[in-house]
Formats: C-alpha cells, sequence, structure tokens
C-alpha cells in the first residue's frame, strides 16, 4: 500500500496513522481542560487556546504558571521555550516540504507538535520520494487537531464541575513531576534539574517571577556547561 | 491579564518556532549551542514549576513534614520512577494528599 500514491489515499491514510495516538493524547487534554477550568477558563477560552497553540506540554505550563499569578511576560517567555523543540522539528521537516506554496508550508507547520512529528518523520524517511508528503501530514493533523480540541473541551466541561476541595490543582505538578522522571536520563540532566529545583524553590518568593527565570537560566547553563565538558 | 492576546502571542510565536527552518534555503542547520541547550530544556523547566508548586506554600517556603504536597511529592517520585507510569503517578501523590488532608495538623 505504501506510499500513498493518491492524495485521498495520502490523507486518510494520515488520519488512520495517528489513531494509535489517540488514546495517549486524551488523557493530556482533559488535563488541560480541567486544569484550565480550574483556574477559571470558561469554555471558548480552553477551545480558543487549543486552537491557537495546539501544543499540550506548553498550555500545560502556562496554566500551571497563571495559577500562580505569573505575569504575561514570564507566561509568554516559559511557552516558547517549552516549544523551542518544534524548531527542531521543523529542522527535520522542511527537506520534505520543500517547494510547497508558502499557505501549504504555514499550514502544515501549525501541525507540527511531538506525535504527528514522529509519525511523519518515519514515513518520510522510509518513503523519501512519496508523492503528497503534505497531505500525509495534514491528515496526521486534522486527526490530532479535533483529539486535542474534544478532549480539551471535555476536560474544561468536567473540571468545571469537580469541587475545589479535591485540590486538584496539584496534579498537574504530579504530572509534571512524572515526566520530570522519565526525562531525566543521566547525571547530567540530574543535576540541571536539581540546580533549577532548588533556585525555584529558594527564590520563589522574589518579584517578577525572578526565581522562576533565575531557575531555567541556572538550570540551562548548568546542562550547557556539563555538555560542553564532557562533549 | 486579557487571555486572548495570551494566546495569539504565544501562537504566533509558536508558529514562528515551527516555520523556523522550513522557511529557510535548504541545507541550514541547527547551530551546535542551540542543539546543546535544547536537550536540558524538559528537564529544567518540569523541574522549576515542580518544586515550588510542592515545596511552597502561601508565598513561602514550606518543605516541614506537615506539608502535605511534600509527601505526595516524595511517593509520587517513587512511583514515577519505578512504574513510569505518568497516571499511576498523579493517582498516587493524590492518594498521599488526600490522606494527609486528613490527619490533623496538616
Amino acid at each position: 500500500m505504501k506510499p500513498f500514491n493518491t492524495i485521498r489515499s495520502a490523507f486518510l491514510n494520515g488520519m488512520r496513522d495517528f489513531l494509535p495516538f489517540i488514546t495517549g493524547a486524551l488523557p493530556w487534554g482533559f488535563l488541560f481542560g480541567a486544569a484550565s477550568a480550574n483556574i477559571g477558563f470558561e469554555l471558548a477560552q480552553t477551545a480558543g487556546m487549543s486552537i491557537t497553540v495546539l501544543a499540550g506540554s506548553a498550555q500545560l505550563t502556562v496554566v500551571e504558571l497563571l495559577r500562580t499569578h505569573a505575569s504575561a511576560w514570564v507566561v509568554i517567555f516559559s511557552a516558547v521555550i517549552v516549544n523551542l523543540r518544534f524548531v527542531v522539528y521543523s529542522a527535520s521537516l522542511s527537506p520534505h516540504f520543500r517547494g510547497l506554496p508558502l499557505r501549504w508550508k504555514v499550514l502544515l507547520s501549525y501541525f507540527i507538535t511531538d506525535e504527528p512529528f514522529a509519525l511523519a518523520i518515519s514515513y518520510f524517511t522510509e518513503y523519501p520520494d512519496a508523492p503528497y508528503k503534505n497531505w500525509y501530514f495534514l491528515g496526521i493533523g486534522t486527526a490530532l487537531w479535533f483529539t486535542w480540541i474534544g478532549s480539551s473541551v471535555v476536560g474544561n466541561l468536567l473540571g468545571a464541575i469537580v469541587p475545589d476541595s479535591l485540590s486538584l490543582d496539584v496534579t498537574t505538578p504530579l504530572m509534571f513531576l512524572g515526566m520530570l522522571v522519565g526525562a531525566v536520563k543521566d547525571r547530567k540532566y540530574l543535576m540541571a534539574a536539581l540546580v533549577s529545583a532548588v533556585i525555584a524553590v529558594v527564590a520563589g518568593g522574589l518579584p517578577h517571577n525572578l526565581g522562576l527565570l533565575s531557575a531555567i537560566a541556572g538550570g540551562l547553563l548548568s546542562g550547557y556547561m556539563l555538555e560542553r565538558n564532557t562533549a | 491579564m486579557n487571555l486572548w492576546w495570551l494566546f495569539i502571542s504565544i501562537g504566533l510565536l509558536t508558529m514562528a518556532e515551527r516555520l523556523s527552518f522550513i522557511l529557510q534555503p535548504e541545507g541550514t542547520t541547527i547551530p551546535l549551542w542551540l542543539q546543546r541547550l535544547l536537550k536540558y530544556v524538559p528537564v529544567v523547566i518540569l523541574a522549576a514549576l515542580v518544586s515550588p508548586a510542592l515545596l511552597r506554600t502561601d508565598g513561602v517556603m514550606d518543605i516541614s513534614a506537615l506539608n502535605g504536597k511534600l509527601w505526595a511529592g516524595i511517593v509520587a517520585l517513587l512511583v514515577a520512577w519505578k512504574s513510569r507510569n505518568i497516571l499511576l503517578t498523579i493517582a498516587a501523590g493524590m492518594l498521599v494528599l488526600w490522606g494527609t488532608s486528613l490527619i490533623p495538623g496538616f
């Protein structure tokens, strides 16, 4: 069947190849929806953020920061840092989108997140000369879009009816903790994480989120120095 | 803070990141310093968000034994380490949190 030789089969198979990722994506959407409702987002705002940003980890980071009354600049900066990996995805995908009209490049770029990237780069690498790669990617993105917006909306509706006494706002930090454990792959990562954590806790009371910014700067600097010294 | 302006700003900046290399001429690569830095972004951001959320309460540092979130965090850390399952991690942490909230003094 592969590579997909018609626009229709490329698009439909793009959507179909995303199916196994749906169950993985749903909980994140629910959590974002619920966490956003927990800090007072209306349904339109939850849906609006999912549509304009389309990036789960950044959205969850933003909600967590808003919960702690961070300033807009810090929130925006943190979201940009969290999404910095999209620059890498952009670099990997660019040879496959070469020659496409600008409107296609913009449209497809909108869907660049972790799962579409992983799926697409695997297909593109195996079938570098496949026609209609853009339609394949669009199919993946379309499936992702409905999954993400849908689960965000459902999460918001569910989150809005859960009482505050259950302290559901702690679920996001716990989720981040789970992700953190998975991300610490060696001593260098551990060091960077510890530097960041200590600074964030100790300096957390500084105004204008200087504690958070210092923690990020300190952690990144530690990681960068360790990386340079062992490379 | 106007949320919609926030969403649009973040959305546009994220689109810039997504489009960054797709709009570049062929052959442009990611500079080495950026590659090195990128490796640490997830770990650093996550740590910076988790630690004050669990170890600060009402604007002050709180690493006392009566901080339910601290115990929730310790248990969650162990569960995450052993199971590598995020949903289990959250559940374990929340159970500890709810459990400690029932004990007087917490």
